[in-house]
């Protein structure tokens, strides 16, 4: 004998003679290495990522010392309290377009070598300035400003040259060749540090040559750009404390924005279901290192028989496994790191993943100790076998007498011998069923949110809106607009003057008063209970600030009781109203939109001609409302609210877990034809309130849906007019004459934004086209996530029957001795995959039952997610035949050696 | 009248590199009820001659006939069913299936046949081998002279017109085997089974009404032919 006999020869050995069945082993062992080292890279994008997308929003440096020529730093750099040589952008000048009249305009300035590498600022077209009159201008500033301008183009601007801390008033024109549109950096320093004018001020968003001088007459201002070296502090922050208007002047890295939780979120998710996949992964080595084993008992009692020890067989056959994964360890960190490039890449810009040496070596063996961790179980019940345990089997006889079988008197052979299989071995059922549970869960759940995302992907009927947020109004019952803020006919005007717009379709709302002659209707008094505290004509009788309580039958007429609403009072003193008012929301739309509430409507007709004149007005008023509380199956939180009652089931409307107490409930007293008393309050912001009464005629009645209970009132833009006043549009929606492409979506938006730098301009093909990348992600990641987890169970489920025909040769061979015929045999072995289906997706059914309830009482909506039982059925699909061609390929298999090899296990 | 016979049966293993002659061109034919010993020193091929001609390995050439069919053409199924229904073994290692108890087993080659037991019959085979006690067992629960008894039962089960038996009584001691073999001759004759039973012990054979002498794959003594 040449060769030395060691472990290692050993297991590279049984590596080579049992190349076959090691395969499944092997996968097994590349995938859990592949997603715990995934698991790690996930962690480290994600860490990778946020530190990026940090450093593209505010750069990489610490601090910015505005007005810093004059700051000596050199003691701090000396010190070491600075981190390497500080950087500086040397500020030239403030510019404004030609065709800018706000004034908002840019501040130009050249960085540094040093300053240029903390300052990151980022090229999204062209290049950074070489010589002069050359400028790089942020993408923002550019559609701020109203410059249309290509790369190359020669740009006009009119100069304040600085003059160290101020910029002079002297105007100077200069002429420009853009080279580069850079990323945005300034809009969001002035997000994230809104208090400071000066940084949105001095620091430059436009870049020309390094080395460019101020216009004479002028004087540089220098803005000093350094990270603090955190373990020494004392010098530097002395220096600092001198520089005036500290608390604004300066910057570090604080805020973590919606992106950074984005990205938390996501890689968090990823790196999730890597751990969950890891886990699913161990489970198949366990199994097919298992089967493995078991299959080698004989070879494990005869080296226990001539004096192996525990140790020494856990070392032997822990040596196999553990020279698959050294083995698979570069393979499987490639996976892992393309894996987590690959989605990196398709999330986006802001998805970065830089690994380094440490990294990937760390996600090599981080793989290496998964895989060893998953071995030692059955390794572990492997050595415990005494030397005539392993070599006659007793283990198994030693369970077969201490089980209490009855004999059938009449039995199918295949049936009963999967029953007593899976009676003798529980232990493959239990793992195949908690790997199939979990697979149920992960795709029911998967599939779940997929629905979510599908039913709120949806927008507007408009290509753009343009929003207003903000509160019109004194009090809730006299209209009053604000217009240095407002979304005025002009803006509508202005918006349609563009020549891509093809319509402009605006939306109002604000409140009007009905005059109530007579007594008050108990239905509009149940309206009332729903605005208490606003609206209605009584104030709660508790203290604002302290919270209001919800309504109950014990409080109700304590809180109708109390004291009258000081708007309610002043509005009947400024009015003049010597009735009682009902204080009603109204909204008012272009007439072509009126058609939105059709599906709503009850009664009437919506007569758009009648509305414009005035004439009608359509209100929502279901048949039956109520005013009702919840209270939550242990009592401890209530919620009050006004319910549409007129639907048939109004307890559909709930939670069953909650219990519904409807306190008042009324009829409406209003039909179609009746006239309503209006009264329009307004106040031009003077303080004085013009009063507009007007006699109307209810046209149609709303109020089919549910959740459309409160009374309101609806009417066209033309019809609001008939009342007077002025009031600001809510909301603009944009339509474009020949549709919108990704180009002229940047371009329209670029133009709105421009226009209404101070709405919220949204663009639909931009949501769509984000919520389509989104969901295309989120489909990939869960069919990925749900074929994996299908891989894995078929894989586990043949690996363990494969291994079962394997070793029940002899059984097999006695059957064919005593005319079983291959169907019978096949059958059997499927039967036992279909008890373990069966158990697997009995228990991820329930689970995912249980679960979807649990969640949905935990969560704030007491929604439950949708209910989705077709993965269970794909995955049944594809399970079941693969298994069944399977089995029959390892039974022919087997049944290709005569009945005598068979029963010799030959 | 012949049950079972084969002509020029041929069986052939390959070992390394050389080809091993394990049957060489053997005809002979057997008859109804009869109890016939096969024996021979140890790798004469005597138990190859019992599984090829139970059709448990199929032959490299020749033929085997049951009653006038060949079995060179039936198909796997139709053995099969032959198997189950005109075969019964009874192998030196017991071979019971280890998850089914001992009536389970028995009740194997009825169960596949689709059959409805014969409760009498069964009773009948059972109180013969004095089994009735043991049924419920599991066979790990079982002596090796009282699972050899539950293998017998079970070749038994299905009414079957001959029983091949391989060494059966070699995992036994001497006790057992006397009391094996002669519940054997017994029930075989009983039922009027024809018995075929391999053997390398001349005590075993010489309860036989026929002995085969079986070295290198040929026959080379039939008591009943007068070769020798």
């Amino acid at each position: 004998m040449k060769k030395k006999l060691t472990v290692n020869s050993l297991a590279v050995g049984n590596l080579k003679l049992r190349r076959k069945q090691y395969t499944i082993l092997i996968i097994g062992i590349i995938l859990a290495m592949v997603f715990s080292s995934g698991t790690l890279f996930f962690i480290s994008c994600m860490q990778s990522s946020r530190e990026e997308t940090m450093y593209r929003r505010q750069g990489k440096q610490d601090y910015i010392i505005l007005n810093a020529q004059d700051i000596d730093f050199s003691p701090a750099v000396t010190h070491g309290d600075i981190d390497g040589e500080i950087g500086y952008a040397h500020v030239l000048s403030y510019a404004i377009s030609k065709t800018n009249t706000n004034f908002d305009g840019i501040t130009i300035g050249w960085l540094d070598e040093r300053g240029k590498e903390l300052y990151y600022q980022q090229l999204e077209e062209g290049r950074f300035p070489e010589k002069a009159g050359e400028i790089a201008i942020e993408k923002t500033m550019l559609s701020r400003m109203k410059i249309d301008a290509e790369i190359g183009d020669e740009i006009t601007l009119l100069t304040y040259a600085s003059n160290g801390s101020v910029f002079l008033p002297e105007e100077t024109q200069q002429t420009y060749t853009l080279v580069g549109v850079l990323a945005d950096r300034r809009i969001y320093l002035d997000m994230l540090h809104p208090e400071s004018y000066e940084i949105s001020q001095f620091v430059p968003c436009a870049f020309v040559a390094p080395g460019e001088q101020v216009a004479p007459g002028g004087k540089e201002n220098l803005i000093a750009l350094f990270n603090e070296n955190w373990q020494e502090y004392s010098l530097l922050y002395d220096i600092l404390s001198e520089v005036p208007r500290l608390s604004t002047d300066y910057i570090y890295s604080i805020s973590i924005g919606d992106t950074y939780s984005n990205i938390s979120n996501s890689t968090t998710a990823f790196a999730f279901l890597s751990v969950l996949l890891t886990f699913a992964s161990a489970v198949t080595i366990v199994n097919s290192f298992g089967n493995n084993l078991k299959e080698r008992k004989n070879q494990i009692g005869m080296l226990r028989a001539v004096g192996a020890t525990k140790r020494q067989i856990i070392n032997i056959f822990g040596r196999e496994a553990f020279i698959i994964s050294i083995i698979s360890a570069p393979i499987s960190t490639a996976l892992a790191y393309f894996g987590v490039r690959l989605f990196s890449v398709l999330m986006g810009d802001y998805f970065v993943f830089i690994p380094n040496v440490t990294v990937l070596i760390l996600g090599a063996v981080i793989g290496i100790i998964c895989v060893m961790l998953a071995a030692l179980i059955p390794l572990f019940g492997i050595a415990k076998l005494s030397p005539m345990q392993a070599i006659r089997d007793i283990e198994l006889m030693r369970k077969m007498k201490n089980k209490k079988i009855k004999s059938q008197k009449n039995f199918s052979v295949s049936r009963l011998l999967a029953k007593r299989n899976l009676t003798f071995s529980p232990g493959r059922r239990i793992v195949v069923s908690v790997l199939l549970c979990i697979t149920t869960l992960v795709g029911c759940f998967s599939v779940s949110y997929l629905y979510i995302m599908d039913e709120e992907n949806y927008f507007t009927r408009y290509d753009y809106t343009i929003h207003n947020y903000g509160e019109y109004g004194r009090n809730s019952f006299i209209n009053s607009p604000s217009f240095d803020k407002a979304l005025t006919e002009n803006s509508r005007q202005e918006c349609l003057s563009l020549p891509t717009v093809q319509s402009v379709l605006g939306v109002k709302s604000g409140y009007i008063n009905i005059i109530i002659e007579g007594e008050y209707p108990e239905y509009l008094k149940i309206n009332e209970y729903d605005g208490i505290g606003s609206t209605a004509r009584y104030m709660p009788k508790y203290e604002m600030f302290s919270g209001l309580p919800d309504l109950r039958e014990d409080n109700l007429d304590e809180y109708m009781s109390a004291e009258i609403n000081p708007d309610y009072v002043y509005v009947k003193q400024v009015a003049g109203y010597t009735e009682e008012i009902f204080n009603s929301s109204f909204t008012a739309r272009s007439g072509e939109l009126l058609r939105l509430y059709e599906d709503d409507l009850l009664y009437g007709e919506i007569n758009i001609e009648k509305l414009n004149s005035g004439e009608e007005i359509i209100i929502n008023a279901p048949d039956k409302i109520g005013f009702s509380y919840e209270l939550t199956s242990n009592g401890e939180s209530s919620i009050s609210s006004l319910v549409n009652l007129s639907s048939d089931d109004p307890a559909a409307l709930y939670d069953k877990r909650t219990i519904n107490h409807v306190i008042k409930s009324a009829e409406s007293p209003f039909k179609v034809g009746d006239t309503l008393t209006l009264s329009f309050l307004y106040d031009d912001g003077t303080g004085k309130v013009t009063r507009t009464d007007r006699a109307v005629k209810i046209g149609a009645i709303t109020g089919k849906n549910y959740y459309g209970g409160r009374f309101s009132i609806v009417t066209t833009l033309e019809g609001l007019q008939k009342f007077g006043g002025n009031l600001p549009y809510d909301e603009l929606g944009v339509m474009i004459k020949d549709g919108v492409t990704a180009e002229s979506d940047e371009e329209m938006q670029t133009e709105l934004e421009a226009m209404f730098p101070d709405k919220d301009v949204t663009s639909k093909f931009a949501f769509n086209e984000g919520e389509k990348q989104e969901i295309r992600l989120t489909m990939l990641a869960v069919i990925s996530l749900i074929i994996i987890f299908s891989c894995i169970c078929i894989s586990l489920i043949n690996n363990s029957i494969s291994s079962q025909i394997r070793y029940s040769k002899k059984t097999i061979g006695t059957l064919r001795a005593v005319g079983a015929s291959e169907k019978d045999l096949s059958f059997g072995y499927f039967l036992q995959v279909l008890s373990m289906v069966a158990w697997g997706f009995g228990a991820g059914i329930v689970s995912y039952i249980i679960s979807r309830y649990l969640l949905g009482f935990f969560t704030i909506e007491n929604t439950l997610l949708p209910f989705t039982l077709w993965p269970v059925l794909l995955l049944m699909a594809a399970l079941l035949p693969v298994c069944f061609i399977n089995i029959k390929t390892k039974v022919r298999q087997v049944m290709k050696h005569s009945i005598v090899e068979n029963i010799r296990e030959l | 009248m012949n049950i079972i016979e084969c002509k020029n049966l041929t069986k052939e293993y390959l070992s390394g590199k050389n080809v091993v002659k394990a049957v060489d061109d053997v005809t002979i034919s057997f008859e109804q009820g009869e109890f016939c010993a096969i024996t021979g020193p140890s790798g004469s091929g005597k138990s190859t001659f019992l599984h090829v001609l139970s059709s448990l390995e199929n032959p490299t050439s020749g033929s085997v006939y049951y009653g006038e069919n060949s079995l060179s053409s039936y198909n796997d199924n139709q053995l099969s069913i032959l198997r189950r229904r005109r075969f019964g073994f009874v192998f030196q290692a017991y071979n019971l299936v280890q998850e089914l108890t001992g009536y389970e087993n028995i009740l194997l080659p009825v169960m596949l046949d689709g059959k409805k037991p014969d409760e009498e019959y069964l009773k009948k085979v059972i109180d013969m081998l004095g089994i009735g006690d043991r049924l419920e067992h599991l066979p790990s629960a079982l002596s090796g002279g009282q699972q050899q008894r539950i293998a017998i039962a079970r070749a038994l089960a299905n009414r079957p017109s001959i029983l091949f038996a391989d060494e059966p009584t070699g995992n036994l001691d001497s006790k057992s085997g006397r009391e094996v073999l002669s519940l054997l001759k017994y029930v075989s004759k009983q039922l009027g089974v024809t018995l075929i039973l391999v053997t390398h012990d001349l005590h075993v054979a010489e309860q036989a009404e026929r002995i085969l002498t079986i070295e290198d794959g040929r026959i080379v003594k039939d008591t009943k032919s007068g070769i020798m």
